[in-house]
């Protein structure tokens, strides 16, 4: 068998057991008559990045919003932090995906007539932050992303790349306990998207924050520490 | 019977890279060495003497115990790799099968996960970087023949299933 | 294009495209029957009557009658002409496939217009015939001494081409109307474009709006400069019409200049999130406020001036108080369907507003944005820069209204005597500033504009609906 032309070092999981800060427990969801999810479960450890991928079709987007508490299950049970949330009401579930989760998409989630530091600042706002802390907030974040030359600029002044880190850094600023992260890459090319996800798992991995990402794109999912493969509505 | 191998082979398995001639006998004397295999009577059917090797019972063990064994993924093209894949979807059993493929991605992505870490602490040395570029786009390329190939047998059995009987 | 693909493109399309024309065709309804009475008022001829409301009797007033239904087909056609913008982004969707094969732009605003007038078309043959069932329906002759009096003119018919010309012409203007509302979004992609800033507010409409409005206020000293008591009526009449229509253009193309102001007064200031979002849109897209506002503001302007008008002559004349008070009444009403005719283009504009952000929305929701908080910030987008300009088209009217009419009228005291009211006196009063009537006048206007605002939000729910989200699971 040939050589491998470089050696990389092996990559090591930690030997002790991490807490789980985020489960789901056959959950059922269905789209009108389609059944999206069949009874699916998942764990997220405290920390780690998970890569759930799956071809299209198999519910792994529709995991993430059902783990993050934007739809509401058939039946099932997602606990975060060892407290059941898939039966809070809609204010309840919103003011925790504006506090402890984070939340990321392909695109158009920035608004587009808004700066980018007041993008990022808009989540401490609405916690009732006072405006100067939370732009100066915002300023520090685009900065650890490497950005900080763009915080006065709007999202349609900037590449795909450069905003969708401006989005990590809004999905960010409220140090969440997980990110949700829908296809990051999926509208961007090979290098735009290997800058920001770089970027994201280094702040992830720096502020201790987990991170569920679903992607179909292998070379993506390389960048978790751990994978799960969601095939028609369960987890294979 | 190298010729008879190799244009077999060739055949069958478009997908790996031709076996060249001296490596089909050298092949052969390694496994009759190991006792996996075994040189039946010689036969002279119009032209040059041609000698069948058969598996002996030891052979079909390691063959089975070959095909669920993992290939270590390599950013090259894999003779064992695609022709294992292709047996194991062809042949084996469903359950048996899916199994070794999970297995088989989970490693791919374990070299991946190193590749790109690589990548993520050491982005300002261009050679390393270039070089895991293109052993993570080899491996991914493997791991979407291999997503495809799964898909493929699905509905062709899906299809098999849902015709009547003969 | 040819014509049979351009109808089938026109007529074809889902729930908001129904909901679009079921509205103008409802628009145009009303705008054809407006317009019939105004014609059947027109018509009445000195064998015809006698009616019992003056207003029908006098063929003095005629005239007052007839220009009132005109001026209400305004905003009721320009009403029509935003409900081609209802729901136009889907259907844009639809016909860009025709853009892709090579359609001009100005295809698909044909398009657009030509529905717009097909609706519209059926919205007037329905008023023509909700006309002559009402003639027929509404009849009411009664005895009354020697004569029949009736309460409507149900007994005149205008000429049956006289009928045909508004049926036909109404459906044309609404089209032309339509293509004019759709133009401007054609040209401006809805959104801020790549790269480029949005440029700051221009002072032209301060100061049409401040030579118009300050030439009415002072029209009494400028009728003595020029001497016009001893020159033709036209010319005093003139010169008015200009003063007027460069006060209600200040004010129209004004609320663009606010919005981008008030923006940009805000954005640094405010801590709430709606408000930051509201202002940041204000700057980013200030023209979208003066569309919808301008109908409104052109009426409560009109309005203000009625109610200094008002005053004046209910002051100034004794005899027929009640004839006078009671036409007035019946000006206040027609004003006020006006405004609220041209409220329902606020509807149109908030809830395009939303349709058309509805992934970022989506996104923002899922994200934690609480929905609230995006209703708010779309109430004041599309609110705050009108609030000046309301105050401000109210301050106008009823100072032109001084100014045109006097401060100063002379009031007749009169007395009761041998049971027959009888002048005593004559003595000059000052005309009071009629502060209730202005009151009702913007806080009702200000109130409907909420109420309309308000219910187009009913769309934010159905746009952040996380199936936006989905481009593939």
């Amino acid at each position: 068998m040939p050589r491998p032309m470089i050696t990389p070092a092996p990559h090591v999981v930690s030997a002790t057991a991490p807490e789980v800060v985020l489960s789901g427990r056959e959950l059922v969801k269905s789209y009108g008559s389609s059944l999206a999810l069949r009874g699916a479960s998942v764990e997220l450890r405290r920390g780690e990045i998970l890569a759930v991928t799956g071809p299209s079709g198999s519910g792994k987007s529709t995991l993430l919003l059902c783990l993050a508490g934007v739809l509401r299950l058939d039946s099932g049970e997602i606990r975060f932090d060892g407290r059941r949330i898939d039966d809070a009401g809609e204010s309840a579930r919103s003011a925790l995906r504006r506090r402890e989760f984070g939340v990321l998409f392909q695109f158009g989630q920035l608004v587009a007539e808004m700066t980018a530091a007041e993008n990022v600042a808009l989540p401490l706002l609405l916690g009732g932050a006072r405006r100067r802390p939370a732009q100066a907030a915002a300023r520090g974040w685009l900065a650890r992303l490497g950005i900080a030359e763009l915080s006065d600029e709007l999202p349609s002044e900037m590449s795909g790349g450069q905003s969708q880190r401006v989005a990590v850094a809004r999905a960010l600023v409220t140090e969440p306990a997980v990110l949700f992260a829908d296809e990051p890459t999926g509208a961007l090319d090979t290098l735009a998207g290997e800058a920001v996800m770089t970027e994201l798992t280094r702040v992830a991995r720096d502020a201790g924050t987990a991170v569920l990402l679903v992607t179909h794109d292998a070379r993506v999912a390389s960048y978790g520490d751990r994978e799960i493969v969601v095939r028609d509505g369960l987890i294979r | 019977m190298s010729t008879g191998l190799k244009r077999e082979h060739d055949a069958r398995f478009p997908v790996a890279r031709p076996l060249a001639f001296g490596q089909v006998y050298a092949t052969l004397e390694r496994l009759r060495a190991r006792g996996l295999v075994h040189a039946a009577a010689s036969v002279k059917v119009d032209g040059p003497e041609r000698t069948p090797y058969a598996m002996t019972e030891a052979g079909r063990a390691e063959l089975e115990r070959w095909l669920t064994e993992v290939e270590a993924p390599s950013p090259f093209v894999s003779n064992p790799l695609s022709v294992k894949v292709t047996l194991a979807l062809l042949t084996t059993d469903e359950a048996v099968a899916e199994d070794y493929l999970r297995r088989q991605r989970e490693a791919h992505l374990q070299r991946m996960r190193e590749y790109t870490r690589l990548k993520v602490e050491r982005p300002s040395s261009l050679l390393e970087v270039l070089a895991a570029d293109y052993a993570l786009t080899h491996l991914d390329a493997d791991l979407r023949w291999i997503d495809a190939a799964m898909s493929r047998v699905a509905d062709l059995n899906k299809e098999i299933h849902s015709c009547p009987g003969p | 294009m040819r014509t049979s693909t351009l109808l089938r493109l026109a007529t074809t399309g889902g729930r908001q495209d129904g909901l679009r024309i079921t509205a103008t065709a409802v628009g145009a309804a009303a705008g054809t029957v407006a317009l019939l009475c105004a014609l059947t008022v027109a018509t009445i001829g000195s064998g015809d009557g006698p009616y019992s409301s003056d207003l029908l009797d006098q063929r003095g007033l005629h005239a007052g009658v007839v220009m009132t239904f005109v001026l209400l087909c305004v905003p009721l056609l320009t009403f029509v002409g935003q409900c081609s913008r209802i729901g136009a982004p889907a259907r844009d969707r639809r016909l860009a496939s025709l853009r892709m094969a090579g359609a001009r732009p100005g295809d698909v605003t044909l398009i657009a217009a030509v529905e717009s007038g097909i609706a519209a078309g059926a919205g007037a043959i329905a008023g023509l015939l909700v006309y002559l069932a009402g003639r027929r329906i509404l009849d009411d002759p009664t005895a009354r001494g020697a004569e029949v009096v009736r309460s409507l003119p149900t007994d005149v018919l205008p000429p049956w081409w006289a009928l045909l010309a508004i049926a036909a012409g109404l459906p044309l203007a609404a089209t032309l109307f339509s293509a004019v509302a759709l133009r401007r979004v054609a040209v401006t992609p809805f959104g801020v474009l790549r790269g480029r800033r949005p440029a700051p507010p221009r002072a032209l409409p301060a100061v049409l709006l401040g030579l118009g409005a300050g030439g009415m206020a002072v029209f009494a000293a400028i009728v003595e400069l020029l001497d016009l008591d001893h020159r033709p009526f036209v010319l005093g009449a003139a010169l008015f019409t200009v003063l007027f229509a460069a006060a209600a253009i200040g004010l129209i193309l004004g609320t663009a200049s606010v919005a981008s102001v008030l923006g940009r007064f805000l954005a640094p200031r405010v801590r709430r999130a709606s408000l930051l979002i509201a202002s940041r849109r204000m700057i980013a897209l200030p023209s979208s406020a003066g569309r919808t506002g301008s109908a409104i503001m052109l009426a409560v302007l009109i309005a203000a001036l009625v109610e200094g008008l008002r005053v004046n002559i209910l002051l100034s004349t004794n005899h027929s108080q009640e004839f006078y008070a009671s036409t007035f009444d019946l000006i206040d009403l027609a004003l006020a369907l006006a405004i609220v005719i041209a409220a329902a283009g606020l509807l149109v504009n908030a809830a395009e507003g939303i349709v058309s952000r509805r992934r970022t929305y989506a996104a923002l929701v899922a994200a934690g944005m609480p929905r609230p908080v995006l209703a708010r910030a779309a109430l004041a987008e599309t609110l705050l820069p009108l609030i000046p300009g309301v105050v401000l088209a109210a301050a106008t009217g009823i100072l032109a209204a001084r100014g045109v009419f006097g401060t100063r009228v002379q009031h007749l005291d009169t007395a009761i005597v041998d049971d027959r009211q009888v002048n005593v006196a004559a003595r000059m009063v000052n005309v009071p500033v009629p502060w209730t009537q202005l009151g009702i006048l913007v806080g009702g206007s200000l109130a409907v504009m909420l109420v309309t605002t308000a219910i187009g939000l009913l769309f934010l729910r159905s746009a952040s609906d996380p199936d936006e989200l989905r481009t593939a699971a």
